[in-house]
């Protein structure tokens, strides 16, 4: 039985991605979102393996479902946009880069917590 | 003290069962009511025994597995305690027994099995719906309990599938003459959704005389609103993303987080924790799916179909309403089913 945390296991799919590991990495992301369907970051990393695994239907279906679970993340919007780009849908991908200018304006004027 | 009459609503899904479990069969002072509904909650059962007896035996065990005498004997002992309260019919109401789902067995071996635990004096219930309106409304239930797939591939796979899917089970002709035989034509009352819509107090009037008792309910409140077409094609959308519940093997139950206690009670495992996930993501699901929440505009659900397998259907509902038509005194064409 596997006793490590969601959150180690996680780690371990984002160090095997970075590691170029493509296919362990997506193999393991699906694993975990069997047991924690709704976490947005496992969705966005697993877009991102897809996307340099060729799979841009797979790579979109996460991409939207991280924006979905996860709309104010700069980082989920421009991923989105990048696979719509890649796709040649020029018009969402531009909503997506809008979104993503708009949420990183919005971000840069918060006033400061201090 | 007299025995109380027995009843079985065997569905239709999507066609006010819902409804009649938690306002009728359950809120009616004179019945003793097996669930689903009890308590007035969904799903609901008059204890897990009772769950795992109509979700698990009856629905889905196979010959090799079902223990008879063991779901009999937990039938009989709350048709005892009916009878001790006092109450004027006892029963059970579980669309799933005129339909097939994934891994369910066939209608007909419910249906005897019912006969055998219920005894052939059981009046039975059957509400019948347009058979398109019918999968419409189970596709987009469908879609809320995890389903990814569009509304094309759905009915190309009933279709192409039939050997085993549920098409067949909207031959309600057929079902119809099953039950008459089993329980003799008398038992069994057979109304419409559509009639139900029209005319409530009519028609649960017609249901309260067939099990013999006063009838107190004349409206029900709709239990099941209608999502919008938008919001249901964002949530297919993060289905494709996570796959759950109707979107995984055909092996796996569906709806198994209703009844954690067969696994840990009578397989003797813990409740696989992907069963628990699905019941959590369901749960959210409304919750999460935001449209607006995507920079772009989400289309509406689509209901387009491919041209022959919307023929081919047509064609067979059409059949079947015809003998349904023979069969009762349903005008099955003034209500707008295919004809």
């Amino acid at each position: 039985m596997n006793t490590t945390t969601i959150e180690e296991q996680f780690e371990a799919a984002v160090s095997l991605y970075l590691d170029g590991q493509y296919a362990s990495a997506e193999t393991l992301c699906r694993d975990l979102l069997r047991i924690a369907s709704l976490q947005p970051a496992i969705h966005h990393v697993l877009s991102l393996i897809c996307f340099h695994l060729g799979k841009i239907n797979d790579a979109l279906t996460h991409a939207e479902a991280a924006v979905l679970l996860e709309p104010r993340s700069i980082d989920h919007l421009s991923n989105l946009g990048d696979i719509h780009q890649a796709r040649f849908d020029h018009n969402k991908a531009n909503a997506c880069y809008k979104a993503a200018d708009t949420l990183a304006l919005l971000m840069t004027n918060l006033p400061s917590a201090e | 003290m007299q025995q109380p009459v027995r009843y079985i609503h065997i569905g239709y899904p999507k066609a006010a069962s819902t409804a009649l479990q938690t306002h009728l069969f359950a809120k009616h002072g004179s019945l003793y009511h097996l669930g689903a509904g009890s308590g007035g909650t969904v799903a609901n059962y008059i204890d897990d025994e009772m769950m795992v007896d109509v979700e698990v035996s009856l629905r889905t065990e196979k010959e090799s597995v079902y223990q008879r005498a063991r779901t009999i004997e937990n039938f009989e002992r709350h048709f005892v305690k009916a009878k001790e309260l006092g109450k004027l019919a006892v029963g059970l109401s579980s669309e799933s027994l005129s339909f097939t789902m994934h891994h369910d067995i066939d209608p007909a071996q419910k249906a005897a099995r019912l006969q055998e635990i219920f005894g052939a004096e059981t009046r039975i219930i059957i509400v019948i719906r347009n058979q398109w309106d019918l999968l419409k409304s189970l596709y987009r239930e469908y879609v809320l309990g995890g389903l990814h797939v569009d509304y094309a591939e759905f009915a190309y796979s009933i279709y192409y599938n039939q050997a085993r899917s549920c098409l067949y089970d909207l031959n309600y002709a057929y079902t119809i003459t099953l039950y008459r035989q089993l329980f003799g034509a008398d038992n069994v009352l057979v109304v419409t959704f559509e009639d139900l819509q029209r005319s409530p107090d009519k028609v649960l009037g017609q249901i309260q005389q067939h099990l013999e008792i006063p009838v107190e309910i004349t409206r029900l409140p709709k239990a099941n609103t209608r999502e919008d077409d938008v919001f249901l094609e964002t949530v297919r959308r993060l289905n494709c993303a996570v796959r759950p519940n109707h979107a995984r093997s055909v092996i796996e139950p569906i709806g198994a987080f209703r009844y954690p206690s067969y696994f840990e009670q009578r397989l003797g495992v813990p409740v696989d924790a992907r069963i628990l996930e699905d019941q959590r993501y369901i749960d959210s699901i409304r919750d999460v799916a935001k449209p607006a929440s995507l920079p772009y505009p989400i289309p509406a659900l689509d209901y387009s179909l491919d041209p022959l397998i919307e023929k081919k259907t047509d064609e067979l509902f059409g059949e079947w309403n015809k003998a349904l038509d023979s069969l009762t005194a349903i005008n099955t064409f003034e209500l707008g089913y295919p004809s």
